[in-house]
């Protein structure tokens, strides 16, 4: 899927806006149906939903549809967000991301996502799973763990927005050399952060 | 492969599917070596994909649209119509025969999806505010079918009406009147008649009504598409629903 992703540009444009309540979460207010609470919730997020989209999609058109249906989404499901288990910016990037992945796949003809629907007569919470802290720091500075080319494929990729033909490109590198480090890298990371979570690790210092 | 190199590689896939770079063939692989572990993917490798990409994001991007902003909020502004007043939201649920139907085809891919939909959709199958929901479908949905329900024989103090919508695929039903059920006994049980579909109702799901005649709002579970549905119809069944209904007990019919 990283092959369709749309390059994104290069402004260094601030995210949120200058709204002073932006810092506060405003997930909380929505799911309690609070006046305005959605608009809050817009002018904080949307420029990070926005971002996302056209990271993926090319169309502008196609994009702010589908903006506005993960506002949509990030309305219906703002009941589950828990912000002791990752930040508000992150639950609505996670639903920006997924849906703007899931429209790709879509478009492909590819099998999408398993429907909520699906899943939830199975009762099982995926949060059992969650080992890591992903607070943006911690993240950024586990990046140093990396090998350096494979850090060099995660600059290309999430910092510069590369597909993987275009990465393959600019390396030389084969695609499924390129696929097979970036997965790695994020199992290392994974590891990085669970060592650095347990203080009496060795490796954690 | 031994149990560990499988361990690493459904971890390796895992990453993959948090990347969305699986081919199909690693997709069936993923599927069949969480079967074979009792495995699911993990929600760790998705939630710090999406935390590097904002990360990178914050300084790499365009903003917003002016006009896209007006659009949302416009789009916000028709949500803000909230109250369920004194109504009780029913959660349907699926008739039994279909879980069971359905158990086979679910399985492990349902149980993969959970750890990367998980948190996004774990609390609630449908939206958060049935009421609400309602409200932003009546704003949104420009093919709304809008019918209300009329009490039959025994059951004629039921009222109230439904909602839906084809190109959502979404509906609710806001009834009143309807005698509280014991649902050890027997449970309501809504069908859709689609003739485009099938000659045969579609199953609606199943639910309860717990406190007698008050209020309720129901949102709509049918698990097939529908298209320009003709009716609504409650029957009371056995509990967890029938197959196909006899139409003993008809509580109320919304037609067009």
């Amino acid at each position: 899927m990283g092959e369709t992703q749309a390059s994104s540009g290069k402004q260094a444009i601030p995210l949120q806006t200058a709204d002073p309540t932006s810092t506060m979460d405003t997930l909380p207010d929505v799911a309690a149906g609070k006046p305005r609470a959605m608009n809050r919730c817009i002018t904080r997020h949307g420029g990070i939903i926005w971002a996302i989209v056209r990271k993926y999609l090319s169309d502008v058109t196609e994009a702010e549809d589908l903006v506005q249906e993960i506002f949509t989404e990030v309305w219906k499901k703002a009941d589950s967000f828990d912000p002791a288990l990752a930040s508000e910016s992150t639950f609505v990037g996670m639903i920006a991301r997924r849906r703007s992945i899931d429209h790709l796949r879509r478009r492909g003809r590819q099998p999408g996502f398993e429907t909520l629907d699906a899943i939830k007569s199975l009762g099982h919470d995926p949060w059992d799973q969650t080992s890591v802290d992903c607070d943006p720091e911690a993240v950024k500075s586990s990046l140093s763990c990396l090998e350096p080319d494979t850090r060099e494929l995660f600059d290309l990729f999430f910092e510069n927005g590369f597909t993987h033909p275009e990465i393959a490109e600019k390396t030389g590198l084969p695609l499924g050399t390129i696929k097979t480090r970036l997965r790695r890298g994020l199992i290392a990371l994974r590891g990085q952060l669970q060592r650095a979570a347990t203080p009496n690790s060795p490796s954690a210092s | 492969m031994t149990r560990s190199e499988n361990q690493y590689r459904f971890e390796e896939l895992s990453a993959g599917l948090a990347m969305a770079d699986l081919s199909m063939a690693e997709e069936r692989e993923l599927r069949d070596l969480g079967t074979e572990l009792g495995a699911l993917p993990e929600i760790d490798f998705e939630l710090l994909a999406t935390t590097l990409e904002i990360e990178s994001l914050r300084t790499n991007a365009d903003p917003m649209p002016a006009h896209l902003v007006a659009r949302l909020e416009k789009f916000a502004d028709q949500l803000a119509v909230p109250s369920a007043g004194n109504a009780t939201i029913i959660t349907p649920q699926v008739s039994a025969w279909q879980r069971v139907i359905r158990s086979p085809l679910t399985g492990w891919a349902a149980a993969a999806a959970i750890a990367l939909t998980a948190w996004i959709g774990s609390k609630s199958e449908g939206p958060v505010n049935p009421p609400l929901a309602a409200s932003q479908l009546r704003s949104e949905a420009g093919d709304l079918i809008e019918r209300d329900f009329q009490g039959l024989g025994k059951f004629s103090s039921a009222s109230g009406n439904v909602i839906w919508s084809d190109k959502l695929q979404q509906g609710y039903m806001t009834l009143s009147g309807i005698p509280v059920n014991n649902p050890g006994e027997t449970q309501y049980q809504l069908w859709i008649v689609d003739p485009k579909r099938d000659e045969a109702p579609v199953d609606g799901g199943v639910f309860d009504i717990p406190t007698d005649g008050s209020p309720v709002v129901v949102p709509i579970v049918a698990k097939l598409a529908l298209s320009n549905p003709q009716a609504f119809v409650i029957t009371l069944e056995q509990p967890g629903g029938v197959v196909k209904s006899k139409q003993e007990q008809v509580v109320a019919l919304a037609k067009n």
